[in-house]
């Protein structure tokens, strides 16, 4: 076992439990002390282990804690990186990972007229203007420019470190509108890390990469779901593939500021 | 179709036939297919940013290390006479404290390290006690200037033009101590003892602190004995004369706590 192992009975989780394809995400009184973050436990099914790697997501959670703490402390606050292992009885079945930060939770407006917390997915801001509206949502291009950067910068700060990210959607990103409007990229241990993947790579419908003769998850496919990210966000259309929805300002805003992202960081 | 798309990265990165690389050709792009980004990380090796933000954080680091350099060396440019001073009043009431408990030995020490700091050159020339008149300083048994038949007349005297001597007379029987005599320069003394054999050590040097602390470190201390003679005291049978530094006793030096 890793030092960087757990076992299951060191913790108690709380809360309703959140249901998942590969597991369940349990809210946990765990931390972690530096950088500090709380701690959410991912429980993989019983019947998906067998199809993990460990050795792989060991990799990923040594390559955390070899970090100097400035460099941890940025990638925790960039996306959910997997801090722990959990065994149990001697078998790895889970992992522990950072909570979202607060600041990405925002109160929805419901039908009712009533507001409910619910964690930022970038999915709710690829619609209408009347949509965003109708659910309390405020957003401008200006914040919109501001998202869609922060992604190319998390993008490349990623991929300077030999991580794809592969299953890329609005659903595993999360938007904060406080202050300067940022982004948090969530299911990190489904990524590829050092041209190896934990969970084999799959991919989010509606979300699939288009290009012909290359692997699932590359830098191209990273690439090619930024700027399916931004045609989406700014068409306020959830499922289109059409750059021309855009305009040519646009467009040309967007080819000048992310390549600048992607070429400098 | 939008005008100028073949030119837009936005039109070309959802194209079928995207590569990241004609795109960026300046930079490098971490293709999935090249070599170099299989390579291994090392351990701790963090630092894969670009190099000129790597510089700057280095150079930022350097300025700053430097600037904490010269921070600690200015405070303790400053800090030193502070530290020092603080030192040598802490010690100037040491040795005040000394002498007025009469440890005038102890009070000359440290008055004499702190050279000319305060009064302390002054302090420490008062601690030098005048050298007592040439008489016996103790006695136990009377005998001194007794004269009798089973006394023997002794002459204690020194041969120094400089320093006087503090002679100290143990019995050989049993080592309690029978008499002390100061001897000063160009003086004797004339005592009469028992006869029998006694233990006599002598002292000398130029400063006087008393007579528990003698001529203190500085001074010269020694038992006398006969020429030739390893037993460590001096019989005493008739007249003679005990001069330290003369030729007819033998000079054991000793320290002063053995005095």
């Amino acid at each position: 076992m890793s030092q960087y192992t757990i076992s299951r009975s060191q913790f108690v989780v709380k809360g309703n439990p959140i249901f998942g394809g590969q597991g369940t995400i349990h809210f946990t009184s765990r931390q972690l002390k530096s950088p500090f973050a709380e701690l959410v436990y991912k429980e993989y099914l019983p019947h998906i282990r067998g199809d993990l790697d460990f050795s792989i997501l060991e990799s990923m959670i040594s390559y955390l804690h070899s970090l100097n703490y400035h460099d941890a402390a940025h990638l925790l606050s960039i996306c959910a990186w997997p801090c722990f292992m959990v065994e149990e009885s001697g078998q790895v079945i889970g992992m522990l990972m950072p909570k979202a930060p607060d600041e990405f939770y925002f109160d929805l407006k419901l039908p009712s007229g009533k507001t409910k917390k619910k964690v930022g997915e970038l999915q709710l801001l690829l619609e209408t203007k009347e949509y965003l509206v109708k659910h309390g949502i405020s957003l401008n291009d200006s914040e919109r420019k501001t998202l869609i950067v922060s992604v190319a910068k998390t993008m490349k700060f990623l991929h300077n470190r030999q991580i794809i990210i592969g299953d890329f959607s609005s659903r595993n990103v999360l938007f904060s509108l406080l202050h300067n409007p940022k982004v948090f990229f969530l299911d990190c241990d489904s990524w590829k890390f050092r041209n190896m993947s934990f969970i084999p790579q799959a991919e989010t419908p509606d979300w699939e990469c288009t290009l012909s003769g290359t692997e699932t998850a590359t830098v191209n496919s990273d690439h090619q779901k930024l700027a399916l990210l931004a045609i989406r966000l700014f068409a306020g259309d959830a499922q289109t593939r059409d750059p021309s929805k855009l305009g040519v300002k646009m467009t040309q805003w967007l080819d000048r500021e992310i390549l600048k992202v992607l070429r400098d960081g | 179709m939008v005008k100028g798309k073949k030119s837009s990265w936005l039109y070309a990165a959802i194209s079928k036939s995207y590569v990241a690389k004609e795109w960026l050709p300046d930079t490098t792009v971490n293709e999935i297919d090249d070599p170099a980004f299989h390579a291994p990380i090392k351990e701790h090796d963090t630092e894969t940013r670009p190099l000129s933000k790597h510089k700057k954080s280095c150079l930022f680091r350097a300025s700053f290390v430097f600037l904490l350099l010269i921070t600690i060396a200015a405070v303790t440019i400053w800090l030193c006479p502070v530290v020092i001073g603080f030192c040598q009043d802490r010690d100037y009431r040491t040795a005040v404290t000394a002498f007025e408990n009469d440890d005038y030995y102890a009070a000359w020490k440290i008055f004499s390290n702190l050279e000319n700091f305060n009064d302390s050159e002054q302090r420490a020339q008062s601690c030098i006690m005048p050298y007592p008149a040439t008489s016996a300083l103790y006695s136990d048994g009377g005998f001194f200037s007794t004269a009798s038949e089973n006394n023997c007349m002794v002459i204690f005297a020194t041969l120094s033009t400089t320093e006087p001597v503090y002679f100290k007379i143990y019995y050989a029987t049993d080592g309690t101590l029978a008499s002390t005599y100061f001897v000063n320069v160009g003086t004797n003394l004339m005592v009469f003892l028992p006869e029998g054999n006694y233990i006599i050590k002598a002292a000398t040097g130029s400063r006087w602190f008393g007579d528990e602390d003698m001529f203190g470190d500085e001074g010269r201390y020694a038992t006398l004995t006969s020429s030739g003679s390893d037993s460590g005291y001096l019989t005493i049978q008739s007249y003679r004369t005990i001069a330290f530094g003369s030729d007819n006793l033998f000079v054991q030096e000793i320290n002063r706590e053995e005095f």
